[in-house]
């Protein structure tokens, strides 16, 4: 049992660790986007695809982040009743709402995964005209692109929060997880 | 029976984003429409512009954050203000604001400002009362001001141009601020705070240290105001200027810092945006099944002029403000209520105004107001003594909640919604 939850528990740092790394890898592309953008728009210039760009990247820092957020528990919740629970209690509590919260990320995963296929059926294209076709990177991208690949997140994500979920249930007996997402107070006061 | 397990699971703390999508799927499947609906309203966080400014801003303001910047702040207008009567307090409600602008209202105020000002306020002599109240306010402070995070995001909900709601939110947060610092000066006369000396020196060492930021927030106000980039692109000038100056001139932020900053700030804005995608179903779903009209004909029934809906609706929102966080407010009820109150010839800019001061009083309001939780944390003092120290500030509030309310010009003056 304690070795099991010692391994749960390795799993969550790992996949903390690698969806902190894809946040900073998007967060810098985004970053560096927009900024390049703003250049080049302040000389009348500008990427046509970078706004598009910038907006799918959006798209994956919210789920992504939506997965880091179930990892460490940083969900925002009603709990009026949760905080006046027994602490046994509301750890009970918190194992069914954590398993609830599984199920339902799997399900919306499954609309996800059935809303990209049907983008990939039907060939669907991210705003076909902001696409430079005459561009080396336009050629690079196979001229327009496909809007499935932007859009495969969606699902990725949100089976990975549903992971994050169940990875937390069993841990949340030993560790009760913070409710309150609060900064350390002796990192932010120096 | 369902509705009944549902609300239950909300209160006992079910996030948000899954009481959101277990409605979204319940509702689908009850119409027969295929769940992968929910995901296209959700694939539309890809197609607004604004949205881009929201990792961007907040990454830049968990960065001020972490860094010294809040010390050089606070060094700063103290040897700027200092020599006022209150003079210490006033800073530390303008800083407050200007800091919560940045940082999005995400409660980093009182966690990163206040740690520093309380003990000097209380070094000075003034009452620790008023100390606790003030900071416990000021971590919602800025909540009006540019680039303020729920400002934009409440644009985006209400679907109402950002500028226009930054130019409106502008003389209501000025209003809350006089009132606050009235109140404060005030304070500090009773309690006859030693009066700190003027220090030319201090005061030029002070620019020194904080010349760098200083030009910051003016920038960024003149970026969007004078309508020379979007508030997506004030963003990303802000995000790499902030970037720049801590990371570069100051050395505060090294690569370890920027990984954990990026991770909680990106956490903070993937359970907003989350909430928002799911949601967008959620809603698309309401107004098919008419319910703000429904709510609107129900209304109507009990309520005539506008005067009435005005009152009532700030009861309504300070319950909300009480219960949910002004993230989960903005998303869930503003769809509701905009068309209920246009109906009543509220203008949307005005509403949201109302909405949002409302929802800064919920910050104060006990069993959820955020700021209370904070400062009990942060400065070790018993939930109750906080509650206690916070209610005249409260009451200035709903004060100037009043004069918003019910002074449409005040909100409007630039212009209503066309």
């Amino acid at each position: 049992m304690r070795s099991l939850l010692a391994t749960l528990e390795r799993v969550r740092r790992w996949l903390d660790r690698a969806e902190n790394a894809l946040l900073l890898l998007l967060l810098t592309l985004l970053l560096g986007l927009s900024f390049v953008q703003v250049l080049l728009r302040l000389g009348h210039g500008g990427l046509p695809w970078a706004d598009v760009l910038a907006r799918h990247l959006v798209l994956w820092l919210g789920m992504a982040g939506m997965a880091l957020a179930a990892a460490r528990n940083r969900h925002i919740r009603i709990d009026v009743l949760g905080r006046v629970l027994p602490e046994r209690m509301a750890r009970l509590v918190g194992m069914g709402l954590d398993a609830l919260a599984a199920w339902i990320c799997l399900r919306l995963a499954r609309a996800a995964l059935a809303f990209m296929e049907q983008s990939r059926e039907f060939g669907d294209l991210v705003d076909p005209v902001a696409w430079p076709q005459w561009s080396w990177l336009g050629k690079l991208a196979g001229e327009p692109w496909m809007a499935w690949p932007l859009q495969a997140i969606i699902p990725a994500a949100f089976a990975m929060t549903a992971l994050h979920f169940a990875v937390n249930l069993p841990l949340r007996w030993t560790d009760p997880l913070q409710a309150e997402a609060l900064p350390d107070q002796d990192e932010t006061a120096r | 029976m369902s509705a009944l397990g549902l609300a239950l699971a909300a209160l006992l703390g079910l996030p948000l984003f899954i009481v959101l999508g277990w409605i979204a799927l319940l509702a689908f499947g009850s119409a027969e429409i295929d769940p992968s609906a929910i995901i296209i309203e959700l694939y539309r966080l890809a197609s607004q512009p604004v949205l881009v400014a929201i990792p961007l801003f907040t990454f830049a303001g968990f960065v001020m954050a972490e860094s010294g910047l809040p010390r050089r702040i606070i060094r700063l207008s103290h040897a700027a203000l200092g020599w006022l009567p209150g003079g210490l307090a006033l800073m530390s409600l303008v800083a407050a604001a200007l800091f919560t602008a940045f940082t999005g209202a995400s409660g980093v105020t009182i966690i990163a400002l206040g740690g520093l000002l309380y003990p000097i306020l209380l070094k000075e002599g003034y009452p620790e009362k008023f100390s606790l109240g003030l900071m416990t306010t000021s971590g919602s402070l800025g909540l009006l001001f540019p680039p303020s995070l729920p400002l934009i995001l409440y644009g985006l909900v209400a679907g109402v141009s950002v500028d226009s709601l930054f130019r409106a939110a502008l003389l209501p947060g000025l209003l809350i601020l006089l009132i606050l610092g009235l109140w404060a000066m005030r304070q500090a006369r009773l309690s006859h705070v030693a009066k700190p000396t003027y220090s030319w020196p201090e005061l030029k060492c002070a620019l020194r240290e904080a010349a760098w930021e200083l030009p910051i927030p003016p920038l960024v106000l003149v970026l969007i105001y004078g309508g020379f980039t979007t508030p997506a692109e004030a963003a990303a000038v802000t995000a790499v200027a902030v970037l720049a100056v801590e990371g570069l001139v100051h050395r505060e932020i090294g690569m370890k810092a920027l990984w954990r900053i990026t991770g909680e700030s990106m956490a903070m804005v993937g359970a907003v945006l989350a909430i928002l995608g799911v949601a967008l179903g959620f809603t698309n779903y309401l107004i098919d099944a008419e319910i703000p009209q429904k709510l609107l004909a129900w209304m109507q029934v009990w309520i005539h002029s506008r005067e009435a809906f005005l009152l009532t609706l700030n009861l309504f929102l300070l319950v909300v403000g009480c219960l949910m966080d002004i993230f989960s407010a903005i998303i869930v009820v503003v769809p509701l209520i905009v068309p209920v109150a246009a109906s009543f010839g509220v203008d949307p800019l005005h509403l949201g105004v109302i909405f949002l001061t409302n929802l800064e009083i919920g910050y104060l309001t006990p069993p959820v107001g955020l700021n209370l939780f904070l400062a009990s944390y942060r400065f070790r003092r018993p939930m109750l003594e906080v509650y206690r120290a916070s209610v005249p500030y409260l009451l200035l509030l709903l004060l100037a909640l009043s004069i918003i309310t019910w002074w449409p010009c005040l909100s409007l003056w630039a212009g209503s919604t066309p």
